[in-house]
């Protein structure tokens, strides 16, 4: 499935202040995971929500996507109902909060299948636990009849993925899906999702921090800072040789790595610095940094948005 | 040198009707001044119960735990020991600006003007206009490193970090783990932290211990809680 | 100006409006409360409201029942509201024991038949008004107190409580600087709506011509509408009047309480992501 997006901005209207939470979003997913990486508040779950036309209506959304060649429209109201869902799912951030506690897990797949509708009822029980099976459940009765609080953490993340698949969508979008998880249940989610890649959802979308997630299960990654997209390209070449000075900066501030803070504090999204987001903080800010906002420039594959490259 | 804290054999076990769960099995372990000790282990192992053991905000069924000389039989408030915790936008009244709530505490503690929080704030890398907003308007990164500036208003000679930075982006918890090394020379205070994080408990602990189904362990032997 | 404002400002106009009414009703009122017309006057000129059996002026004796009502209102709801934050405090804090037995009391006070009592005692004592405030200050209060206990235990789970523990402020700090401002939208709330219920309470004794004699109530003058031929001579806005003027008190106490709760949820919404 051929999933890419363009030229992508969110713009939320809260009182009198507007806050641009994502501009100028644009890369495409071609039967690959891409890995969308940032800080808190710099706008990849906006971008996630976006794409699922689940934005709230006091969002204004600029740009389009194109799936296998459709083009969807983005903006409120005119998002194409039969894409969610079916199309792409979504792998929401918190499971637990995610799912209905007064429904089984059996019955959020049922649900999920039938998109509502009424179906029958033993037909769907029987795929019901052959999803469960199949996703890497002991015991797929057991968890078919359980509430989503009798399970443990790492469990509810494998019912939701099976949840957010159960209708073999053509992409998925994971929000964080290992955050707030410890490392073996972590560990656990990972493999779970590269197994998911192997067999059935080619394409993903992977909303994250975590980066040895990213570096384990994705193709390619895109950095955001303040909205934007400063970076992307190859995992694996980006890890090793980052060129955007924040990929550097971020990346190195990992405890496996050079565990260097990076100078500064980021910048809230209602006073984002003029010119490029991150000069303030930059090693290497030059005169054409503080006012001009870089364009992203291409080269052999990589993207970077920086003046200085 | 004496150590700061000694702890020996500690218990601590919930009371659930007639059942009594059992969180905290014989744990004995030493700290020394100044000194980082990490307690590793995964969720559920009960190392936050330990933290709020030390902290006095749960009472130890059994075993003896000492601090500073003096032996810790009744709840917190303990005199020289203060926490941090995992929840940033919990660890204040909502209600309050932060400056009003800083105060307080600089009030409680013999602070009559506004130098103490004016310095910790510097030390912390922090604009002194952080105090004007309400804690729904500041980041985790900067709500925990007030939380540290509350604490040490206190002068702990121990302070407790629970997961302080689980809660975190690696770039904030990468100033702020910096932030607490200075810190630790400057007001010579000991850290226990604990965390699920193996490369940030190398980074940042002089040694750890790990913790798993309510005991510690010198290694690591691969298993589930 | 969005709905969630309409809420407040239409509702803080009518409960001023009938407080004001109360105040200044000596002053306002087109005539005195005992001073006498010809009865059974409809609706004209002089007496917009017309003239009830005793040829008082209708309209004049709507502005002084608001007293009774502003006062039964607020004064039992205050007395109510204060027991009931007290009772939840304490056994939302400090749990255990405290909150055991201080749930038993509420239990059984709950379970107490509310009007009947206030009947009773209202029969027995001579329904003043000071009698009728402090009954029903002493009975509604269960309702508070179950709503504030558990909001109560929710913060005292909260981060910031422990830390004020472990900095050594004392319980009672705690309870007063610490959980107090964060339950007052709720209390606020919860006000409102006990006086809306001992509004009612007092217009129910009045109507069974139980209430204090010596004060003109809207009650009263739905029981003398009735009983004195109000019906009988078609003389509506006598019937009615009353009763839309209860109707309107209370929507605007509701309107109030709706507001604050409103602000209470916004407020918890932003704590709890």
């Amino acid at each position: 499935m051929n999933c890419s997006v363009d030229a992508l901005s969110v713009t939320f209207s809260i009182g009198s202040a507007r806050v641009k939470a994502a501009s100028d979003v644009s890369f495409s997913i071609k039967d690959e995971a891409l890995a969308l990486v940032g800080e808190t508040g710099c706008g990849k779950s906006v971008v996630a929500h976006a794409m699922m036309g689940v934005l709230p209506s006091n969002a204004e959304v600029r740009g389009t996507m194109d799936l296998d060649g459709t083009r969807c429209e983005l903006s409120y109201g005119r998002y194409p109902r039969h894409v969610r869902g079916r199309s792409i799912s979504l792998l929401m951030q918190n499971p637990l909060l995610s799912m209905d506690p007064l429904m089984k897990v059996g019955d959020h797949i049922i649900e999920a299948l039938n998109r509502g509708q009424r179906g029958d009822t033993k037909k769907d029980r029987k795929v019901a636990l052959e999803e469960l099976a199949e996703i890497g459940f002991e015991d797929p009765k057991k968890i078919y009849s359980s509430y989503p609080h009798e399970l443990s953490g790492g469990m509810i993340q494998r019912a939701a993925l099976c949840v957010a698949t159960a209708q073999s969508p053509d992409m998925l979008i994971a929000d964080e899906p290992t955050k707030s998880l410890d490392a073996k249940t972590a560990q656990d989610t990972i493999a779970m999702l590269v197994n998911r890649k192997q067999h059935g959802i080619r394409s993903m979308l992977v909303i994250t921090h975590d980066l040895s997630l990213v570096e384990t299960l994705c193709e390619k990654v895109a950095v955001m800072y303040c909205g934007k997209i400063v970076e992307m390209g190859d995992v694996r070449d980006v890890f090793e040789d980052p060129h955007h000075p924040y990929t550097r900066d971020f990346l190195h501030s990992h405890p496996l790595k050079e565990f260097s803070a990076i100078p500064g504090m980021t910048p809230s999204m209602v006073d984002v610095p003029k010119g490029c987001a991150y000069h303030p903080r930059c090693r290497i800010a030059d005169m054409p940094c503080t006012t001009d906002s870089p364009q992203m420039k291409e080269r052999t594959g990589r993207h970077v948005r920086c003046h200085r490259y | 040198m004496p150590p700061l804290l000694t702890c020996r054999d500690l218990r601590f076990s919930y009371q659930n009707g007639k059942m009594a769960n059992l969180v905290l099995k014989d744990l004995s372990f030493e700290m020394a001044n100044n000194e980082i000790l990490g307690i590793m282990g995964p969720s559920g192992c009960g190392k936050s119960t330990l933290a709020k053991v030390v902290g006095g905000l749960l009472m130890q069924t059994g075993g003896t735990m000492e601090f500073m000389g003096s032996s810790l039989h009744s709840p917190a408030p303990r005199r020289g020991i203060q926490m941090v915790f995992q929840n940033p936008q919990a660890s204040f009244n909502p209600r309050r600006r932060l400056g009003a709530s800083l105060r307080r505490v600089a009030k409680l503690y013999g602070h009559s003007d506004d130098d103490e929080i004016m310095g910790l704030l510097k030390d912390l890398c922090m604009q002194e206009e952080v105090l004007e907003r309400l804690p729904s308007q500041l980041s985790g990164g900067q709500l925990q490193r007030l939380s540290v500036l509350r604490s040490l208003l206190a002068r702990p000679s121990l302070l407790i970090l629970d997961e302080p930075t689980s809660a975190l982006d690696i770039s904030t918890q990468a100033s702020i783990i910096k932030s607490l090394e200075a810190l630790r020379s400057t007001y010579d205070v000991a850290y226990l932290f604990i965390s699920h994080d193996k490369a940030l408990m190398e980074r940042f602990s002089d040694r750890y211990l790990y913790m798993r189904n309510g005991m510690l362990h010198d290694d690591d032997a691969i298993g589930t809680c | 100006m969005n709905f969630r404002n309409y809420e407040l400002v239409i509702g803080l106009s009518l409960v001023l409006f009938f407080v004001s009414c109360a105040i200044l009703s000596p002053y306002i009122a087109p005539y005195g409360e005992n001073e006498r017309f010809e009865p059974y006057g409809h609706p004209s000129l002089s007496h917009p409201l017309g003239t009830n059996d005793i040829g008082n002026d209708i309209l004049s004796l709507l502005m002084y029942s608001c007293r009774v009502s502003v006062v039964v209102g607020f004064c039992a709801s205050a007395i109510a509201v204060g027991i009931g934050l007290v009772v939840g405090l304490l056994a939302g804090y400090f749990g255990g024991y405290v909150d055991e037995m201080l749930m038993c009391v509420t239990d059984t006070v709950m379970i107490l038949p509310k009007l009947p009592l206030i009947i009773l005692i209202g029969a027995y004592t001579g329904g003043s008004i000071r009698t009728i405030i402090i009954v029903i200050g002493l009975l509604w209060w269960t309702s508070t107190a179950r709503i504030i206990r558990p909001k109560v235990m929710q913060l005292r789970e909260m981060e910031y409580i422990s830390a004020s523990r472990m900095l050594g402020f004392g319980s009672r700090e705690v309870l007063l600087h610490e959980i107090l401002p964060n339950i007052l939208f709720i209390l606020v709330s919860k006000y409102m709506l006990t006086a809306a219920s001992a509004l009612i309470s007092e217009v129910s004794l009045s109507f069974l011509g139980l209430g204090d004699p010596s004060w003109s109530s809207w009650g009263l003058m739905i029981h003398m509408a009735f009983t004195r031929g109000g019906f009988v001579n078609r003389l509506w806005t006598w019937v009615l009047s009353p009763p839309i003027c209860i109707m309107l008190f209370i929507l605007g106490l509701m309107l109030l309480a709706r507001a604050f709760e409103r602000r209470e949820l916004s407020a918890m919404a932003e704590v709890m992501v």
